[in-house]
């Protein structure tokens, strides 16, 4: 099996020219990464913080969509011709990704569930967290037990503990999750860059280190700034879901900032880090480089199928955003929780 | 020692299966209320007397979320908040996960030192069940929040002016108001029926 980064490599450095002059090439290409890493650090927290909500609508707008077409491509990538040893740990994290975002959508959408009361919603919310955190302790155990080498045991008090913190406050654990998942890119993109692009490895983690003093920045600016109106529903939505209801302490500018800071970084892991780094073969629309396609035993038409249906997905994504953005917002990240879920057990299969 | 284990689980059994039947026994009689007792059970708000020119009618205004409120007291209906009992319940749960949590990192720490394995991981995890439980004191305490504003004697400010030695009479109208959270009772500058004393 050819493996990504070999076509990624390919693709890029085509003529295969001298290793000296390879090197001095890569030196270059690790500055140019980090500057672009650096630039894009800069200018999406200054965004973030001059038009949150603009920014919000602008890139869920544009980006929602493509990224999770992005990423279904890389997940489809990284599926094994056989499954072997690893056929228990895929069946649990499928059976985890479907029931977990099936509960979560039937509990969301569900008609009549805006109207429970505050201890229902309570109850539903840790019962939801409590499986979702016994999933991911799963795919753990199932996964360490695949290698000696590996000892995860510690998976399974690490996760009575959340457990634990969850049934203390589940709205804080729905909200740790709303800020995190956009960070998971940031690990994904790391691991991609180790196995595919080891010399822009040091330059992006250097980066990397930027992201808190961004951070920092960002909440030392806006501690003091007057909420934002969110008289608007769009306006609302994008105040709640930052956690507008939760911290109500909190500027809500402030709140909005960092959500859609991290988002921007998600959507531009997605959408350039990673096909940067693991070469043009990893791009959505090329189904030449996923080895379900290539291998004799793979299934080369469903693939396909799956990318163009994934392609439709983010054209009616758009025109449904252009129709009514309010409910198409809702639906989506009700909707987008299989991508949050997906994400766990393939940064695992990468661990 | 056989013959006395099974007498004294037989009462241990009957002691605890006793204590709900207990715990359901009402309490003997309460006192009768006296007049300068502090009713910490019942619902508390401000209160305002307003002379208003030109009104036809005494008004009593109640904003509705005092309504909700006075509802719930009454038992006509759920109040808002999460109920005592859900506070409770959760709160035994994550104890039951955090007490497993803990046993789990004990028995990994031991499987760790009998392998010979480094005691790193399994101490991290020590430490990480200690924070857990050093946070999950602090949301139980900050569950049980701050004694509640109604629990002390309440203020009644000027109000006391507008008691005279002669008892107020008259009729009013009650309105459910949407804004505020003061209870207002608003008083016609001047009457309309005749016979009636202003003031």
């Amino acid at each position: 099996m050819q493996n990504v980064a070999d076509i990624g490599a390919r693709v890029l450095n085509p003529s295969g020219r001298a290793h000296g002059t390879a090197k001095a090439g890569g030196a270059a290409s690790a500055r140019a990464f980090a500057a672009a890493c650096v630039l894009l650090l800069a200018a999406s927290a200054a965004l973030a913080g001059w038009a949150p909500l603009g920014l919000s609508v602008a890139t869920v707008f544009i980006f929602a969509g493509p990224h999770n077409w992005a990423e279904l491509r890389f997940f489809i990538t990284r599926l094994p011709v056989r499954l072997g040893r690893s056929r228990l740990f895929f069946a649990t994290a499928a059976v985890g990704v479907v029931g977990l975002t099936t509960g979560y959508a039937a509990l969301s959408l569900a008609p009549g569930s805006a109207a429970w009361s505050e201890g229902r919603w309570y109850l539903t919310l840790a019962v939801w967290n409590t499986l979702a955190i016994a999933w991911v302790v799963a795919l753990v155990v199932v996964r360490g037990r695949q290698s000696r080498r590996r000892r995860w045991e510690w998976a399974l008090p690490a996760g009575c503990a959340l457990v634990s913190l969850n049934w203390l406050a589940p709205q804080a654990f729905a909200f740790a999750l709303v800020y995190a998942h956009p960070l998971v890119a940031l690990w994904f993109l790391d691991r991609q860059l180790r196995l595919s692009r080891r010399g822009w490895s040091r330059a992006y983690r250097a980066c990397l280190a930027l992201l808190p003093v961004a951070l920092a920045v960002l909440w030392w600016r806006l501690a003091s700034t007057p909420s934002l109106a969110d008289d608007g529903a769009v306006a609302f939505r994008i105040v709640q879901h930052a956690g507008a209801g939760m911290l109500t302490g909190v500027s809500t500018h402030l709140l909005v900032s960092t959500h859609v800071f991290l988002e921007t970084l998600h959507y531009g892991v997605w959408l350039v880090g990673v096909p940067l780094a693991a070469g043009a073969g990893l791009l959505p629309w090329r189904a030449a480089g996923v080895p379900l396609v290539r291998h004799r035993d793979g299934w080369p038409r469903l693939i396909r199928l799956l990318l163009a249906a994934g392609a439709f997905v983010v054209v009616t994504l758009w025109l449904c955003f252009l129709a009514d953005y309010a409910t198409t917002r809702d639906v989506y990240f009700t909707v987008a929780m299989a991508h949050v879920l997906a994400e766990v057990p393939f940064l695992l299969r990468t661990v | 020692m056989r013959l006395f284990k099974y007498p004294a689980a037989l009462a241990l059994l009957l002691f605890v299966a006793a204590s709900p039947a207990f715990a359901d026994i009402a309490l003997p009689n309460p006192k009768p209320n006296r007049v300068s007792e502090v009713r910490t059970d019942l619902p508390f708000s401000r209160m305002t007397i307003e002379r208003v020119d030109g009104l036809a009618e005494v008004r009593l205004q109640i904003p509705r979320s005092q309504l909700s409120r006075m509802s719930a007291a009454a038992g006509l209906e759920e109040p808002p908040t999460r109920s005592g009992m859900m506070n409770g319940a959760s709160t035994a749960v994550a104890g039951v996960f955090l007490s497993l949590a803990v046993v789990l990192t004990g028995v990994l720490l031991v499987r760790s030192r009998r392998r010979g394995a480094a005691v790193g991981r399994a101490a991290a995890a020590l430490v990480v069940c200690a924070t857990v439980a050093g946070l999950g004191v602090v949301a139980a305490y900050a569950n049980a929040g701050l004694p509640p504003p109604g629990s002390t004697a309440q203020n009644p400010g000027t109000l006391i002016k507008a008691a005279s030695k002669q008892p107020l009479k008259g009729s009013i109208r009650i309105e459910v108001v949407e804004d505020g959270t003061e209870i207002k009772l608003l008083v016609p500058a001047k009457s309309q029926w005749s016979g009636d004393d202003e003031e």
